[in-house]
């Protein structure tokens, strides 16, 4: 009844007014609540899907029901074990690292007094974040490559190695590859949000804090790091609850669309099983099961993080 | 309270909407299956059959769209080359190219749904996507257009024609690159290459069985540290043509077919698919390969590999030897560039090498079958399905196949001989070798028949000098083929079906284990993932699969009485 109580006493007014006098509000507000329905609500009906068997030809209503067959398909099989303990072990990797590494970035870059080596550090590493994945796969396929890789040609020449690596075919460095180039690609980016939080910290508690005597390393842990806490614990939130989305376009990407062989056992996630079984297999009802079970988990773990942040700090998203 | 009454208001308004939202899909949906039964696919044949007044292909303007099922398939570029510049200009064939942007069922599914077919698909006989289609009547059954038109008819064996129909009795495909009982000449585009450059200056040592591999291979990689000893090509589906040669190589009945995404033994004897694992061939073969990979002999990065760096590493002649598909096709291209630059280089076909003990004679790879590669079908939503018909069967003629390999008359040839084969025009005595690379010829080739390898012994018969190097290596390795594959068609299990998931997840465990047994690290470590790929897929139902491939095996012999 908030809203009722705000506009108290314009009742004569009528909606139509109301909605013409807001209309540069309004039209900021309606291209995502469009956007939201369209893309995110209307295809939700899909969800049945999942108990039944779709059969592409006999359209949605018309495919037999099954009931929980998809899913328990998805629970006993081979694979469960092994998509959901590389999901979480690369959702935790970007967790702790590719999360807060834009941080440590922004409170860098903070503290750099020269403008225009702040500004080219500032526009290199937001560059690659326009790069697409299959770019990126490409420049790190041809640096990693046994065949005149520059990688291995620079540690041929140091007389670190005696012959070629092949760095995609074992197992044991995916991640390393795969966090490695997820961080040099979105860590410029991500850090713009924490600089624009950064900017909006009070100059008089800087001076403040330095008349009590706080120097460079104290000012960052007693004033910039609580000042920006809130935005951090929003965007904490909201990769908890993403967490079982643990990458798709760069997983495929650098395993070769999934035909790397060798790394399928550490880089299947969740939704590249999905789009595997789904689309390659056009096994589409069990893929939408899979879904839907990985969507589930999410608003948990969103639900369950923004609980924990309201009664730690406060600070939540609702 | 008024504005609560707005708030639902607009509620509402949202639910209408959504509701509205909903009901234009489900509209579509609805088309969608119904487009095919509301226009039964099975009449427009006769009806356009009747209404007759069809003139021969290249008279009139024709335009339809071909996609072709697989990942590797990529748009040629109609028009752009010599060939089908020609057949847009003088055969007024407009083809409109789909690609499979690398991913062939993502691309085919997503046509279905959005219920976009092209007119005309290339795909595996057999196949889900075929079965599919033909259970929905998407596809136009070709039966009156055969009689209508007899090149293809003609050319097609009465028992091959049986094979090709469906079980409902029509027929809707058009076999490609398929063969027949009256041609005397086999082709195949696999086998064992050397670089000629690099054999002559090591002395050309014998090369005949897996013992001289190995050594002559060590002699490469010592004296030669910047060549790839022996090239794998890429990883289909996680196996190599190169393991598939290493089997192979010990003999008998085993051939290429035995290895697909689920190796299993045909025993010819009982008629009865057996596992893998009782053919002790399959473990000695990858025992070469973890040998050989361990020791920096074969391409490294064989599973990370993409085609083009397999192309460039061809083209700049740093192989020493090949064991890779499609040898045939690509070394042409190579050899060309490569002599542009040094008369005396190229890469040499040379015989199947054999395992250690195994006579020589025994070692036959590749398998023959009537049937062909794969089929050409027409979809009901062709619009003129009777006239992409004729094109196909002209293509499939001698006119088609000559452009296949030799390009349009008029470029490099402007007469044929008696047997249908072009005799070279002054251009083709002279051109450049690079001049010849960049007419592209052999690019366009919706269709193949055996006409084609007919055509091209007789050209390579007419001088032996400027004969056409995959063309001599096609025939060379075609040689090896003993046993006829037709008695195997439609191995397919529905992938939605208890065994199918199972034949999925055994696919899957493979499509893992290929490469762990050839990356182990040691004899150990092989030997322990052999064991444990064996009893895995055991443990996952293997013998179900052979069960249901056995089933189709023998229906086909039946079939085929």
């Amino acid at each position: 009844m908030k809203q009722a109580g705000a506009v108290k006493g314009k009742q004569t007014e009528s909606a139509l007014h109301r909605f013409a006098a807001q209309w540069e509000v309004q039209s900021m507000i309606w291209p995502g609540i469009l956007f939201i329905l369209v893309f995110s609500y209307v295809p939700m009906w899909g969800i049945i899907l999942a108990f039944k068997e779709y059969d592409i030809f006999e359209g949605v209503l018309k495919s037999p029901w099954v009931g929980w067959k998809q899913f328990r398909l998805f629970f006993e099989s081979p694979d469960l074990v092994m998509v959901i303990r590389n999901t979480i072990v690369i959702a935790l990797l970007k967790l702790f690292i590719i999360f807060p590494a834009p941080i440590v970035l922004a409170l860098m870059l903070n503290e750099v007094k020269h403008m225009a080596f702040k500004r080219i550090v500032q526009t290199l590493t937001y560059l690659p974040h326009f790069i697409s994945w299959i770019i990126v796969s490409g420049l790190v396929f041809s640096i990693l490559s046994v065949d005149s890789g520059s990688l291995n040609l620079l540690l041929q020449k140091l007389g670190i190695i005696k012959h070629g690596v092949n760095w995609l075919s074992f197992p044991e460095y995916f991640y390393g590859i795969l966090i490695t180039s997820g961080l040099w690609k979105e860590i410029g980016f991500s850090s713009i949000i924490y600089l624009a939080a950064i900017v909006g910290v009070n100059p008089h508690l800087y001076e403040a804090a330095s008349i009590d005597g706080a120097g460079r390393i104290r000012k960052i842990f007693s004033v910039t790091l609580p000042t920006i806490a809130p935005v951090i614990t929003i965007f904490l939130i909201l990769n908890i609850g993403n967490l079982l989305s643990a990458g798709f376009e760069d997983i495929l990407a650098m395993t070769n669309n999934g035909n790397n062989a060798i790394l399928r056992n550490v880089s299947q996630v969740i939704d590249t099983y999905v789009y595997t079984i789904g689309l390659n297999q056009q096994r589409y009802s069990y893929a939408i099961a899979v879904g839907l079970f990985k969507a589930v988990i999410n608003i948990m773990l969103l639900w369950g993080a923004n609980k924990l942040a309201r009664k730690v700090g406060g600070s939540s998203l609702w | 309270m008024k504005q609560k009454k707005r708030f639902s208001a607009f509620i509402m308004m949202v639910l209408a909407f959504t509701v509205v939202l909903a009901a234009c899909s489900s509209n579509n949906n609805g088309k969608t299956t119904e487009t095919p039964s509301s226009k039964p696919s099975n009449t427009s044949p006769q009806e356009e059959a009747g209404s007759g007044d069809i003139v021969p292909f290249g008279e009139q303007p024709l335009e339809f769209s071909l996609y072709s099922n697989y990942d590797f398939s990529t748009p040629i570029g109609y028009g752009d080359d010599v060939t089908s510049k020609w057949m847009k200009e003088t055969m007024k064939l407009n083809l409109i190219e789909i690609g499979s942007n690398g991913n062939a069922k993502q691309k085919f599914g997503t046509m279905m749904a959005a219920n976009e077919l092209p007119d005309a698909i290339m795909m595996d006989r057999g196949s889900p996507e075929y079965n599919t289609m033909v259970k929905n009547k998407l596809l136009v059954p070709l039966d009156e257009y055969y009689e209508k038109y007899p090149t293809l008819r003609n050319l097609i064996d009465d028992s091959t024609f049986n094979m090709l129909k469906h079980e409902d009795g029509h027929i809707y495909v058009i076999p490609n690159w398929f063969d027949s009982e009256k041609n005397p000449y086999k082709y195949s585009n696999t086998g064992w290459t050397v670089n000629r450059k690099i054999y002559k200056e090591l002395g050309e040592p014998a090369l005949a069985t897996f013992e001289d591999l190995y050594a002559y291979l060590k002699q490469v990689k010592s004296k030669y540290p910047d060549v790839v000893p022996l090239e794998t090509g890429i990883t289909m589906n996680g196996v190599n043509m190169l393991f598939k040669l290493f089997y192979t190589g010990y003999g008998e009945n085993r051939t290429i077919w035995n290895i697909g995404d689920i190796p299993r033994f045909p025993n010819t004897a009982t008629s009865t698919m057996e596992s893998i694992f009782n053919d002790s061939a399959y473990k000695e073969a990858f025992v070469w390969m973890n040998k050989l990979y361990r020791e920096g002999l074969i391409t490294q990065d064989m599973f990370t590999q993409k085609q083009e760096q397999v192309v460039e590493k061809l083209n700049s002649g740093r192989l020493a030897m090949t064991g890779f598909s499609n040898i045939t096709g690509q070394g042409i291209t190579a050899n060309n560039i490569l002599k542009a630059s040094d008369p005396d280089a190229g890469y040499d076909y040379i015989p199947f090498l054999a395992a250690p003990e195994v006579d020589v004679d025994s070692v036959n790879p590749h398998t023959f079958g009537t049937l062909g590669w794969n089929v050409n079908v027409i979809t009901s939503t062709a619009k003129e399905p009777e006239r992409i018909f004729q094109f196909f069967d002209w293509f499939a003629g001698a006119e088609g196949q000559r452009l296949n390999s030799f390009g349009p008359p008029g470029v490099l040839y402007d007469e044929v001989d008696e047997n249908g084969a072009p005799i070279d025009n002054e251009r083709a005595k002279t051109i450049s070798a690079e001049e010849k690379a960049n007419l592209k010829l052999g690019i366009f080739n919706p269709e193949g028949s055996w006409m084609f390898y007919v055509i091209g012994h007789h050209k390579n018969a007419q001088n032996p000098e400027t004969a056409n190097w995959g063309n001599e290596a096609s025939e060379f390795f075609g040689k090896y083929a003993k046993v006829n594959t037709d008695q195997f068609n439609n191995m397919v299990i529905d992938p939605k079906s208890d065994t199918g998931i199972v034949q999925e997840q055994i696919k899957q465990m493979w499509f893992e284990y290929n490469a762990k047994l050839i990356f182990a690290k040691s004899d150990q470590e092989f030997e322990s993932t052999f064991e444990k790929l064996q009893t895995g897929v055991n443990k996952l139902g293997y013998d179900k699969v052979l069960e249901a491939y056995t089933k189709v095996w023998q229906a086909n012999l039946e079939l085929m009485k």
